[in-house]
């Protein structure tokens, strides 16, 4: 056999190998870990209208900027506060509050006040291990005062490090799951 | 590292043959005297005059295997079937020698005009277990850009990743070189040989290689009938890590074979302070090469290799927004640190396999033409995991899958002092992301086409040397990308770039002792699919990376001079000088915008075109001032601007020295090549940065001891080497600029390694 003739063989070998596959199989993946939203559900103690925080950015890291809905809430009144999140780039919405439920020990909310808000935000929930989680908080708020909460989900912290399981961040790692700006009206 | 002449005069008459020849050192033409010959078989020898000469006189016909050695320098081993008077010449390869390796004898093909230096099999042998980045750190004008002790990519004269080719056997690695955390897949115990190119590399390999080739080259099979091979067995106290890999190779009735096997394990690495959790490897490789040669004239390579690695990431490195970006970078010892030691390998980690099928067919038309015909496919597959909520860590967050197709068929022509080379060449790379990943892709899925026409044409007059060159490529490219919006789409792309290159070359041997070098080329490379379409979120570094689909080629113009220098019986000097202008250099820049996300606001960092700027030195010298005694140094500086925005080019090595002192003993009986060894390296602080470029200020400069002792034992045909090396002797605590995870933790600490290899 020639040299040319062994060429040419061997190259509609291969090529019928990979000619053969278009790339028209493109798939869309389902996007399975993102969080799109952040509810915040406030409901006074001893009755009265709730109010919703909420952060929603349904592209994700996306270039469309996410919205964010703050509120006012009652001086010298006490909220208990429930957490929910979704995934609504996916339809039905899935819901992921589930997911860190299952995995209370592995995950922690901290709150975070700035810029003179009159609000304490306490633990009204617990892991199986009796350290906090986040899902349930109350919000006693103090007087009329104005400022940013700042809600953070951390994977993986560290909760028996200093301070962490009385909320405070400094010590924990992990990563971050969520973090999130609400301006908030005491009035 | 030799090649041989033979010029079968007169009558084969038994036991009155005689065989000569000359013993060089790869330097530049270097006879060297008092080289030994040793015909194992007889017992016998003889050793070389001032002129490097020897005769050996009244031998019998005869198989014989030939030792050559010389002090400082690496023995050598050839099989001879000696049937006439034949003339030997041997290069034999100096032990301190990173200068420049022209090879002096047989038919090999200078490139007239590169600047290139080599690794070869003693260095590779010293360093084996290293990856391939690592074993090339000490050639002048060479760096490491790192993502951790695990991933490492070489960096040459400023310039890495897409910019400069990577060549396994010959062949482009088509391996997914996306970004810092992609390290090559290729095992260096594969090589006989690691050869750095600096300028622009013989544009018959193609890519686009605007700042120098690595190639990993290895070697043919000997033409000894007899099984021979080697097993090694190295172990890095760093990381506890345990390397075995074992060479078999023969010359059959049937085809020419050699097998080599590759085993590595090692767990977390160690600072002087703590373990760095999670940066274990495990590596299985295994290599396969066949010769044939039908009626003297069609000869028939195939090679395949497979490639196979997974490795962890620092845990504390995985960050997942700024505020834990600053929280990990002030900290004393990273996040997730243990006090013990693991093999364990958790997420985040890697797993990537990679097949590589060659074959190549030369055939002669005539004693000075040949057709060459190569066919190489290459599979790779990337596989990234995650820390990842809700059971997904085993899940991958990443999962490509690329494959790359490779013909080249080429004309050549030998004759007189000129070369003529004449080739046409088409590549097919796909590209797909693998479903299950549950992330939406980094990179989109692509198709490439690359038909290419290259020519070379090379004269050899007296003691000028002459190449020019030049290649053109024309790239099609079809890219499938998903939308971020909702609900997702798929949108199709379409570019179309053409891509020319040339390159001139000069080569003067001034003087014997004085060789100058010059090269000037111009590439225009077309950009990456990743400067195009990546999309998504950086670990590591908590910043959003967006492709630039508007991107246009970038043009490079680069001339590099070398001059090499023999100042006295003694002493060596290489110089290696060089100015590049790149237009329309393609860079990653920090944008007016930062993108406020559920987990926070992240920088954003766009692929933006500038004109830059590269200039810099390398120089290696090499003294012998006593017969036992050798000293080398390299030193090196590169300098990057971006002259449109007149300010520093982010990620340039800092000046770097290095140097070493080794003592090398006679040979003692069956005792050979005791070697002590003692060097520095002093790496400056990167200064020419402004403090907006980075997260961090660049680390202070430091400097790292090692030494290593070493020797080899032989008996009938057989050699047992052994040399106990300690890298960062001091144990010295640092950073490095070019390490991604210097923003986390500091480097490994001190590492004692054993290395031990029998070959027979």
């Amino acid at each position: 056999m020639s040299l040319h003739k062994f060429s040419v063989l061997a190259f509609l070998t291969v090529a019928t190998v990979f000619f053969s596959c278009e790339d028209d199989d493109v798939f869309v993946p389902v996007v399975e870990e993102l969080i799109t939203t952040l509810t915040v559900e406030l409901t006074p103690q001893g009755g009265g209208d709730v109010v919703s925080l909420v952060f929603s950015d349904p592209d994700g890291d996306g270039a469309i900027a996410p919205t964010i809905t703050g509120g006012t809430l009652a001086a010298n009144t006490t909220y208990d506060a429930a957490i929910t999140l979704l995934n609504e780039s996916e339809t039905p919405a899935e819901d992921i509050t589930e997911e860190i439920e299952e995995e209370q020990e592995e995950h922690q909310f901290f709150f975070s006040i700035t810029g003179g808000l009159d609000l304490v935000v306490s633990y009204a929930d617990q892991d199986a291990d009796g350290n906090p989680l986040g899902l349930a908080t109350t919000y006693a708020c103090g007087a009329s005062s104005s400022g940013d909460l700042t809600v953070i989900l951390r994977h993986e912290p560290s909760k028996d490090a200093v301070g962490v399981k009385d909320g405070d961040i400094t010590n924990a790692g992990g990563e971050t799951d969520i973090e999130v700006v609400f301006p908030i009206t005491i009035q | 590292m030799l090649g041989f002449f033979y010029g079968q005069s007169g009558q084969a008459q038994d036991c009155s043959l005689t065989l000569s020849g000359m013993v060089f050192d790869n330097s530049p033409d270097y006879p060297l005297a008092f080289a030994n010959i040793y015909i194992e078989e007889i017992g016998e020898g003889g050793s070389t005059n001032d002129d490097g000469r020897f005769e050996l006189k009244g031998l019998c016909a005869g198989d014989y295997h030939l030792s050559i050695s010389h002090l400082g320098c690496h023995p050598e081993r050839v099989f001879l079937e000696l049937r006439g008077d034949t003339i030997l010449n041997i290069a034999l390869e100096h032990q301190a020698a990173l200068l420049e390796s022209v090879e002096v004898v047989g038919q090999q093909q200078r490139n007239a005009g590169q600047s290139q230096e080599t690794l070869g099999k003693q260095a590779l042998e010293q360093g084996a277990g290293q990856n391939l980045a690592n074993l090339i750190e000490n050639i002048a004008g060479l760096s490491v850009i790192r993502n951790g002790s695990g991933v490492a990519k070489p960096v040459i004269h400023g310039l890495t990743g897409n910019r400069i080719a990577i060549l396994n056997n010959g062949i482009i690695q088509a391996g997914q070189q996306w970004g810092v955390d992609h390290a090559p897949e290729i095992d260096p115990f594969t090589a006989d040989k690691i050869r750095v190119v600096k300028g622009v590399e013989s544009l018959a390999y193609g890519g686009n290689t605007l700042g120098g080739a690595v190639l990993v080259e290895p070697g043919n099979i000997p033409q000894d009938p007899h099984l021979h091979g080697a097993a090694q067995y190295v172990f890095g106290s760093n990381g506890r890590q345990h390397t075995v890999s074992t060479r078999l190779e023969k010359k059959g009735s049937w085809a020419d074979w050699r097998v080599i096997g590759t085993f590595k394990q090692g767990g977390d690495h160690h600072t002087p302070d703590y373990f760095l959790r999670n940066t274990g490897v495990r590596e299985r490789n295994v290599a396969l090469q066949l010769q044939k040669t039908i009626q003297e004239d069609w000869f028939h390579t195939l090679y395949y290799s497979y490639f196979n690695t997974e490795l962890g990431i620092l845990r504390g490195a995985h960050i997942a927004n700024t505020t834990d970006l600053d929280a990990a970078i002030g900290r004393q010892e990273p996040f997730f640190t243990q006090p013990d030691f693991s093999y364990e390998l958790e997420e985040p980690r890697q797993r990537v396999q990679h097949h590589l099928l060659k074959y190549k067919s030369k055939y002669y038309l005539e004693a000075n033409r040949s057709l060459e015909f190569t066919y190489a496919g290459q599979l790779n597959r990337r596989e990234e995991f995650d820390v990842r909520r809700g059971d997904r860590s085993d899940q991958a967050a990443l999962d490509l899958a690329l494959q790359s197709h490779f013909f080249d068929l080429n004309w050549q022509d030998e004759s007189g002092h000129a070369t003529k080379k004449l080739g046409m060449q088409y590549r097919f790379n796909e590209n797909d992301n693998q479903p299950g990943t549950g992330v939406l892709p980094l990179i989109p899925d692509y198709n490439s086409h690359l038909p290419a026409l290259y020519f070379i044409w090379q004269l050899h007059h007296d003691r000028q040397s002459f190449q020019l060159g030049g290649r053109y490529d024309f790239v099609a490219m079809e890219v499938a990308t998903i939308t971020q919006d909702l609900p997702r789409r798929v949108e199709r792309f379409s570019h179309r770039f053409h891509n020319y290159s040339a390159s001139a070359g000069w080569q003067y041997r001034i003087s014997k002792t004085w060789l100058s070098k010059f090269n000037i080329g111009a590439v225009r490379r077309s950009p990456e699919v990743n400067e195009l379409y990546s999309q998504g979120l950086h670990q590591g570094v908590a910043s959003i990376e967006e492709g630039n689909a508007a991107l246009e080629p970038e043009l490079s113009v680069k001339g590099i001079w070398t001059n090499s220098l023999q100042l006295a019986d003694d002493l060596w000097l290489e110089a290696t000088a060089y100015y590049q202008l790149v237009s329309d250099f393609i860079f990653l820049e920090p944008q007016e915008e930062t993108r406020l996300t559920i987990r926070g606001a992240f920088p954003v960092f766009g692929y933006q075109q500038t004109n830059a700027r590269l200039a810099g030195v390398d120089v290696s010298a090499r003294y012998e001032w006593a017969t036992h005694w050798h000293w080398q140094a390299q030193y090196a500086m590169v300098r990057g601007y971006d002259r449109s925005r007149e300010q520093p080019l982010v990620y340039m090595p800092s000046d770097r020295i290095q140097s070493e002192v080794s003592w090398q003993g006679d040979d003692v009986k069956k005792f050979t090549e005791p070697k002590v060894t003692l060097g520095g390296r002093y790496v400056f602080e990167q200064t020419r940065l402004l403090s907006t470029q980075d997260f961090l200020a660049p680390p202070p400069a430091y400097f790292l001891l090692d030494a290593s002792v070493g020797g080899a034992l032989s008996w009938s045909g057989n050699t047992l080497h052994l040399s106990i090396q300690v890298r960062n002797m001091l144990n010295e605590r640092y950073r490095d600029y070019l390490n991604r995870l210097r923003y986390y933790a500091d480097e490994e600490g001190r590492n004692v390694r054993v290395n031990v290899r029998v070959e027979f």
